[in-house]
């Protein structure tokens, strides 16, 4: 299946399936129904392992996560699920040490992360990790939350917190030097950078409850940010951009899913509905603190993963399908889990 | 995941076309359809009834690979495949007393080490059966298929409700007993289905953004036991072969009108809903069975329509599927009664030697390097399956024996090699 394009594939915590209790799951929908695969061992503490996805141009997927720490990476092929160590880091396994990764061209991951503070970035050669560490010339280079995308030009964009803000840095690959520029002096607790179309870069942040999306505007020479949101429940939330170049979200609060997308005139909120669902007989009322993550499929249709239903104690995750066209989304219930670390394969730029 | 053996049978040329026999004891008509990899190695599925499985068979100039697919109930019948953007193959097929409550269509998917080995029932398509399968660019599967009323029936996977939805495209029923219905997709993923109804009409339905639209053309009676195949060219135009009581022709259906070609003017002609191809040159391929001389063809349109005899002698509809690679190379996948064989011709499978391990006609320094990279020694197994070619006397290690075989058929760069030389 064309899993990076056509088919979802949604990582999770499975940790009440009685099949792949405590482990990391990537599960991917097929006309023949779910494929799940248990990826790594998720005992001891913490149970989260903050996931982050992409997906290559040929359909992989690719997928890094933080655990004892170590950095770990897989990527689907045609074998099954390709599964590696990164690299170890010294740093305490909490959200804001979690890896992000993307795709250099012919398909080669790289993963950016923070080791003790020190802003690094590994790639693969297809032989073995490299790793470098971030050095602008700024002076901010060491720090937090790191998120990363690679824009069509092979440029590795970073975004991260530092003790006096959340900065940007970019650099060519195949050149050695980083460039830097502050995004805002005020402070993250989570991060996500994307490149749309046209190269264009957005960072979506979330300090503390409130939400923002910053974008770099070219006419003023400067990063600017919208205020999108506060009082949210979401503590991470996914940017992506569909083919058009317009810049989406979703996230939850106050108990449901919103949706929100840029298409050239202000950001528009579509919430999606809760209570049953009607086609479904799913109850489709998030968690009050779920994540939801949002990609863009082949077609551009967005798709929302995050954890619902009737009983809080015992959530379901969810996909939900285009939202702001469906007067009731269509919800498809993937199996009864714990929440723990989520993360959906977003369409590469 | 079902078991994989590696086979080697030798080929058998007939007409100055190889053919290779993919399987035996075929005792019962099985129907089998064929596809390309994205590397262009042959894939065939279709129904062994004395192993009473669905399989797959991988050919290449030098092996077979076989792979079970599915094997409870009585499962494969017209088996319909095709391959994803990430090769996999999945097949479309009736199957029956498996376990899903009620006989009909089921959709297997081999996903490989990624997604696994999976069938289900397709909701909705209890009773359906005759299925054809078609896939989009971005790999959504697109079924048609005649419904226990006889009405032609359309299948496909809703991403949306993660569910399969099932409609009804006609309240006509199909025209006769045949299979008579095909699914195609064009270049906009919009799938176009072509069935021959009650009406004595070919129809063209195309589902896009508005729904389902619909072409007809009158064409007469047809046999009761034939089939219409369709593909589409590079402009969407589609073609349908038909196989009247005169004669094998086909319809394209333009933006205006339609216009007819004869293939062939002969009465009992037969085809498979899979029997013709079309390739990046718009050349159409069709691989038929005329009954009144027992012999399978293939006819082709490159300067005025041509035939050539794949094979003769057969005693039965070998209901022949054909595939285009990216070369534009045709096989034919088909079933041989008379030596109850799945049978598969075309330049892709032409007889080779078996140190010929990179299919180029040669025995040079290339296959020896692979003969090298593959040695285990004496007595110790070899279980990589891209080293299990270079097992060349079957004792499972690649070692020295091999070698020596392996030095009878070096034939040097560019030099064909001599079929016979391990023997």
């Amino acid at each position: 299946m064309m899993t990076g394009a056509t088919w979802p594939t949604v990582f999770y915590n499975g940790s009440n399936s009685p099949i792949l209790q405590n482990k990391l799951v990537a599960s991917s929908l097929t006309p023949a129904g779910w494929s799940s695969t248990g990826l790594q061992e998720l005992t001891g503490s913490p149970a989260s392992s903050f996931v982050r996805t992409t997906a290559g141009s040929d359909g992989r997927i690719g997928a890094t996560w933080l655990r004892e720490n170590a950095i770990g990476f897989t990527q689907s092929s045609a074998l099954g699920w390709q599964t590696t160590t990164v690299a170890t880091v010294t740093n305490s396994n909490d959200s804001q040490h979690a890896p992000d990764v993307a795709y250099l061209s012919g398909n080669r991951p790289v993963v950016a992360y923070s080791d003790n503070d020190s802003i690094k970035v590994a790639a693969y050669d297809n032989l073995t990790w490299t790793t470098e560490t971030l050095n602008i010339k700024t002076g901010n280079d060491t720090g937090t939350h790191v998120t990363m995308d690679v824009d069509s030009q092979d440029r590795v964009g970073l975004a991260y917190q530092t003790g006096t803000g959340v900065y940007f840095a970019l650099r060519n690959w195949t050149q050695s030097t980083w460039s830097g520029t502050q995004v805002t002096p005020s402070s993250a607790s989570h991060l996500s950078l994307a490149f749309g179309p046209n190269d264009q870069a957005g960072i979506a942040i979330i300090d503390g409850n409130d939400l923002s999306h910053a974008w770099f505007s070219t006419q003023l020479g400067r990063w600017v940010s919208d205020p999108l949101a506060s009082g949210i429940g979401s503590n991470r939330v996914n940017l992506a951009f569909n083919s058009q170049g317009h810049p989406a979200l979703s996230y939850v609060s106050e108990g449901k899913v919103h949706y929100r997308i840029n298409e050239g005139s202000g950001w528009i909120d579509a919430v999606l509905p809760i209570g049953m669902d009607a086609a479904t007989g799913l109850t489709v009322t998030p968690i009050s603190d779920s994540e939801a993550v949002l990609a863009f499929d082949a077609n551009d249709i967005p798709v929302i993963a995050y954890y619902g239903g009737s009983d809080p104690q015992n959530p379901q995750l969810l996909l939900a399908y285009d939202p702001p066209v469906a007067p009731e989304p269509t919800a498809a219930l993937l199996a009864m889990f714990g929440l723990a670390g989520l993360g959906l394969r977003r369409r590469s730029a | 995941m079902g078991a994989l053996l590696l086979v080697l049978v030798a080929g058998s040329a007939h007409a100055g076309i190889p053919i290779k026999v993919v399987d035996t004891e075929i005792a019962l008509p099985s129907p089998p359809d064929i596809a390309f990899s994205s590397s262009d190695e042959n894939i065939i599925a279709y129904r062994h009834p004395g192993q009473n499985v669905l399989k797959l068979a991988y050919v290449t100039c030098n092996s077979i690979v076989y792979e079970t697919l599915y094997d409870e109930g009585t499962p494969g019948f017209l088996p319909s495949l095709a391959i994803s953007t990430l090769g996999f193959p999945s097949v479309v097929h009736r199957t029956t007393s498996d376990g899903f409550g009620s006989d009909g269509l089921r959709y297997t998917l081999d996903g490989g080490g990624l997604l696994g080995l999976q069938t289900i029932a397709i909701p909705g398509a209890e009773d359906g059966q005759m299925a054809v399968y078609a896939m989009d660019t971005v790999d959504r599967p697109y079924v048609a298929f005649r419904q226990a009323n006889n009405r032609p029936g359309f299948a496909h996977f809703d991403i949306q409700s993660g569910q399969w939805v099932v409609q009804t495209l006609s309240t006509s029923t199909l025209g006769a007993a045949g299979r008579y219905i095909a699914v195609e997709v064009n270049h906009q993923d919009q799938p176009v289905v072509a069935y021959y109804d009650s009406n004595e009409d070919v129809v063209i339905a195309t589902l896009g953004s508005g729904g389902w639209t619909t072409r007809r053309h009158a064409v007469g009676s047809l046999p009761d036991s034939g089939n219409l195949s369709l593909v589409l060219d590079s402009v969407d135009a589609p073609y349908v072969a038909i196989c009247s009581s005169t004669e094998l022709a086909v319809l394209r259906f333009n933006l205006l009108n339609v216009t007819a070609q004869t293939v062939v003017t002969e009465s009992n002609t037969r085809l498979a809903p899979h029997a013709m191809g079309i390739d990046s040159a718009n050349r159409l391929r069709i691989a038929f069975y005329q009954m009144n001389d027992h012999s399978l063809y293939l006819a082709s349109n490159d300067f005025g329509w041509t035939t050539t005899l794949i094979q003769s002698g057969l005693t039965y509809d070998p209901a022949a599927s054909l595939a285009i690679d990216s070369q534009s190379r045709w096989s034919v996948a088909y079933y041989d009664k008379t030596a109850q064989q799945i049978r598969v011709a075309g330049l892709d499978v032409a007889p080779s030697v078996r140190a010929d391990f990179d299919c180029d006609g040669d025995v040079d320094a290339d296959d020896l390097t692979h003969l090298e990279s593959c040695t285990t020694g004496p007595a110790i197994t070899q279980f990589t399956a891209a080293c299990l070619n270079a097992d060349l006397d079957d004792d499972n290690d690649i070692d020295m024996s091999d070698f020596a075989i392996f030095q009878l058929c070096l034939s040097g760069s560019g030099v064909p090699a001599d079929p016979s030389c391990a023997e």
